[in-house]
């Protein structure tokens, strides 16, 4: 028996089941997707176009997942020629506008994953707002077009 | 903002001073008679790189020997990059891609990964990461001494980041793809963001140049 497998299973399950506040429809994500990587790696990166249609401004303040130990809210920065990835706090959605995730910029990053995940899977991601609302989404592991083997 | 909430732990910097301000002034100043000016081209005088003595992915010795004979994609990241490292990785896939049907030219360039994190990144993690972008790749480990060498002679800062209440840790560092000839010299930086369009035309351009002087 896989115990494993069962205790994902029952967490995943546990997620669904559970009854968001949701953000009332005013927050849409966009696309969003996570990067697959190689198989030894338990660190990835997710990606999403947020907008917000309100005319509210919400401020992300964390984002979860039954499958990911931790995920933080990063950015990659250049300056002088240095790469640099940053941890922020919270990220300001304004009234009708957008904030875009996306590769060598703003991007979520997934510690501790759990298992492998391939193109085609599904990752729950639960984004939580600074007044409380929630909204969840599934996120589809995508292979960079670029990424295969010449 | 949030940088101020970072403590970062200061490794080390490597010194680019000399380096850098030679890199500049090579790629600023290269308006002179017969120099093509090429964004990414070091020249005149470009850095022999010094010898060096780190293993590659499968555990077999790469010093300054094995660098030569090759024109190389140098680039500088770490396994547990989770954004600008594999979007480097793909870039350079692309290029070689772009460079595929020239058979000349695919057939003497490699693109080769050295990692700025030693610690985490041992030949058999970067055997298995680098084989999901491409297998021939080349990924360089050393010892936390020989990869420190490697870098500050060619300029490559590198510093780890703790950030606050975490063990975990990530590793800034220099950004740009170096390009080394096959006499190991040099001769090319292309500074981010990449694009393997421009990448693949500058490297043609800069290849031609220096086949020509020699």
């Amino acid at each position: 028996m896989n115990h494993p497998s069962i205790m994902r299973l029952a967490v995943l399950l546990a997620f669904l089941v559970a009854r968001p506040v949701l953000a009332g429809g005013d927050v849409v994500a966009h696309a969003p997707w996570i990067e697959e990587g190689p198989p030894n790696t338990s660190v990835l990166a997710g990606y999403v176009d947020m907008e917000n249609t309100s005319n509210t401004p919400r401020r992300l303040v964390a984002v979860k997942s039954p499958l990911v130990d931790e995920i933080m809210i990063h950015v990659t920065e250049v300056k002088n020629g240095v790469a640099s990835m940053r941890h922020v706090d919270g990220l300001d959605l304004p009234a009708k506008g957008h904030i875009v995730f996306k590769p060598g910029g703003y991007h979520l990053m997934l510690m501790g994953v759990h298992g492998p995940l391939k193109a085609g899977d599904q990752v729950p991601l639960e984004f939580e707002f600074a007044n409380g609302e929630q909204m969840r989404v599934n996120a589809e592991v995508r292979k960079s077009g670029s990424a295969s083997p010449r | 903002m949030f940088d101020r909430r970072v403590y970062a732990t200061l490794i080390f910097i490597v010194s680019v001073s000399g380096l850098s301000a030679g890199m500049w002034l090579a790629g600023h100043l290269t308006s002179g008679k017969g120099v093509p000016q090429i964004a990414g081209l070091l020249w005149p005088n470009p850095k022999s790189v010094s010898p060096f003595q780190l293993i590659d992915q499968k555990g077999r010795p790469f010093n300054l020997e094995q660098l030569k004979g090759k024109w190389s994609f140098m680039y500088f990241g770490y396994t547990h990059c989770p954004d600008i490292c594999p979007l480097t990785l793909q870039t350079l896939n692309v290029v070689i891609k772009k460079l595929a049907p020239d058979v000349r030219l695919a057939s003497s360039t490699r693109v080769v990964m050295a990692t700025v994190d030693p610690e985490r990144d041992t030949q058999q993690q970067l055997a298995v990461y680098l084989a999901y972008f491409n297998p021939h790749f080349v990924g360089l480990t050393g010892t936390e001494a020989q990869m420190e060498a490697f870098t500050r002679d060619l300029g490559i800062v590198r510093m780890k980041i703790i950030e606050p209440g975490k063990t975990d840790y990530h590793v800034d560092h220099s950004a740009s793809i170096l390009l080394v000839d096959p006499a190991a010299r040099l001769v090319g930086s292309f500074s981010p963001p990449h694009s393997a369009e421009v990448i693949a035309r500058e490297y043609r351009d800069i290849r031609s140049f220096i086949e020509r002087q020699t």
